[in-house]
């Protein structure tokens, strides 16, 4: 069986400056993948091409056999792929449920006509919604602060707020862009748990991370990038070996010096 | 008991308070584009000039009834609406501000060119349609659609573009339909407005929408308090009344006016009631009262 997300030798050049340079990975259904690196080495850079933010110079993305290269953000969450942001983009004048129910957007029907005339049809999808959405609060453990203004939360909670918008739209892929940074160890740990929460919902998980330990005790895969090229796969431990990874990560030198 | 009949019967009065809810239609249709949508609109009194026209020429040539060609008036501005929407809602910000600014002089100026909207002089021979009562019972209708519009799937996706447009792109949202929607809806009220000023005024001049008032316009909108019903209702009424209150300073009526606006844009930069979710304050209101009442 073909993998759920395929990226096939994604190429993206901004001018001058190559960010992606011909990366290639797969991700599995029902897995947990992690995507690492140093600042500038593109992680960020991969999820836009995926969410369709960015079209890659050359390359395809496969998600579930169909090429979703170059569609529109608002199609590729359509099909399935949904997204945090690395620097929180929450509605933040909106309630937390609010910020959660437009989540369930692309699941929706009602326009106008609808909106005008609250026929039974809309409001039954009206309930649905708020069902939905509470459901996804409740994954994250933020039911009770669903009145909030968003812009009111502590920033944990404001990430945790961005990962049930997410849940909301029903997604089989969701990719979190540094979903611990900035969060003190307990709230991390939080987190994790909740990550394994959404694992058994039985929703494959690619992840952007700089924490090593929550990458590591989370991740059945970890593929490293750096200067837009990937330089390692694998499972944790071996890729925590990797010379090249280590070199990535501590300079040349420093390398040459231990051995 | 006999003042307030004087008031109720007094033609002054209520040619002001009908000028105030033809004002309140326009304004409410620019809160749906600027006040839920975030998008900023400077053109909005062109708007109202094309359904203004195009209503007035109805009923002048065609001798539609009032009614039908106050649709008509309405769907011609939304049709202009979105032939405008359509090139310059994929700006952003700034440059949207500047195309329609630009469209509203441009609209202006083809009024004051053609031949059948009677050029500089005006259209004249208008029949006499509008009537306080038709009025409010258009500006109840466009509140209440309003505020069926901003509490439903299709509003949630408006104000999630205002806060956050990228976000709302990924979480599913088709941004520029729904922003050429907003935009469609927003110049029929625009137009429909204009309907109702050009069979009362029975007269149009392309003077009355320039600039100016478009910006008037903006101006109850964003003063009364950005993205809120009875914010827009408030400044839409209150900075309607202030320049016939000031009418007794005679010419330092507008300076007061000015005044007036940067007073409030100091103290209350969010608008009157920015900020204030008028619903809730209500709802929390009404509990504490019966708590005390309880008590």
């Amino acid at each position: 069986m073909s993998a759920l997300l395929e990226m096939k030798d994604i190429t993206i050049r901004f001018g001058g400056l190559v960010a992606l340079d011909g990366v290639s990975f797969d991700v599995e259904e029902k897995k947990v993948v992690a995507l690492i690196g140093p600042n500038g080495a593109g992680k960020s850079t991969v999820f836009n091409v995926i969410t369709g933010i960015y079209t890659p110079t050359s390359g395809k993305v496969i998600f579930r056999n169909e090429d979703i290269t170059g569609l529109k953000p608002y199609l590729i969450t359509e099909r399935g792929i949904a997204r945090t942001f690395q620097n929180i983009r929450l509605f933040k004048n909106l309630s937390v449920l609010d910020n959660v129910k437009i989540g369930c957007h692309c699941r929706g029907r009602a326009g106008i006509f609808g909106a005008l005339c609250r026929h039974p049809g809309v409001r039954a999808e009206e309930k649905i919604i708020l069902e939905k959405s509470l459901n996804a609060l409740d994954v994250v453990d933020l039911t009770g602060k669903r009145a909030e203004l968003a812009k009111n939360l502590s920033y944990g909670e404001q990430r945790r707020v961005e990962i049930a918008r997410a849940l909301a739209s029903d997604p089989v892929l969701l990719l979190l862009d540094e979903p611990a940074a900035g969060m003190n160890p307990q709230e991390k740990q939080t987190l994790m748990w909740m990550v394994q929460r959404i694992r058994r919902l039985g929703i494959t998980i690619l992840l952007v991370e700089h924490d090593m330990k929550f990458v590591m005790s989370l991740s059945d895969r970890v593929d490293v990038l750096d200067y837009g090229r990937k330089i390692a796969s694998g499972p944790p431990s071996e890729v925590q070996r990797d010379a090249q990874v280590i070199a990535a990560y501590l300079g040349k030198e420093v390398v040459r010096e231990c051995s | 008991m006999d003042a307030v009949l004087d008031v109720l019967t007094n033609p002054y009065y209520i040619q002001v308070m009908t000028m105030v809810g033809i004002s309140l239609i326009a304004a409410l249709g620019l809160h749906l584009i600027t006040g839920i949508t975030g998008q900023f609109s400077f053109g909005h009194a062109a708007f109202v000039s094309i359904g203004a026209y195009a209503s007035a020429l109805l009923t002048i040539h065609l001798h539609l009834p009032f009614i039908l060609s106050m649709l008509a008036g309405g769907l011609a501005a939304a049709l202009c609406g979105i032939l405008l929407g359509y090139p310059s809602l994929r700006l952003t910000g700034d440059y949207l501000g500047i195309t329609t600014l630009g469209f509203g002089e441009i609209v202006r100026v083809v009024f004051i060119n053609m031949k059948i909207t009677g050029g500089a002089s005006g259209l004249t021979g208008i029949p006499r349609e509008t009537n306080i009562f038709i009025v409010y019972v258009v500006v109840v209708l466009t509140i209440w659609g309003m505020y069926r519009i901003q509490n439903s799937r299709f509003g949630r996706a408006l104000t999630a573009i205002r806060e956050d447009e990228i976000a709302a792109e990924t979480m599913g949202i088709n941004t520029l339909l729904y922003k050429i929607k907003s935009f469609a809806i927003g110049t029929f009220f625009a137009g429909i407005s204009g309907s109702l000023f050009a069979h009362m005024m029975q007269y149009l001049n392309p003077a009355d929408f320039g600039f100016s008032r478009s910006f008037e316009i903006l101006n109850f909108v964003v003063l009364g308090g950005l993205g809120s019903i009875p914010g827009t209702i408030l400044g839409t009424v209150v900075l309607s009344l202030a320049p016939e209150f000031l009418r007794f300073v005679q010419e330092y009526r507008m300076l007061i006016y000015g005044a007036l606006m940067v007073f409030m844009m100091i103290f209350r930069p969010n608008g009157l009631l920015g900020g204030v979710d008028v619903v809730r304050l209500l709802r929390s209101c009404l509990a504490r009262l019966k708590v005390r009442r309880a008590s």
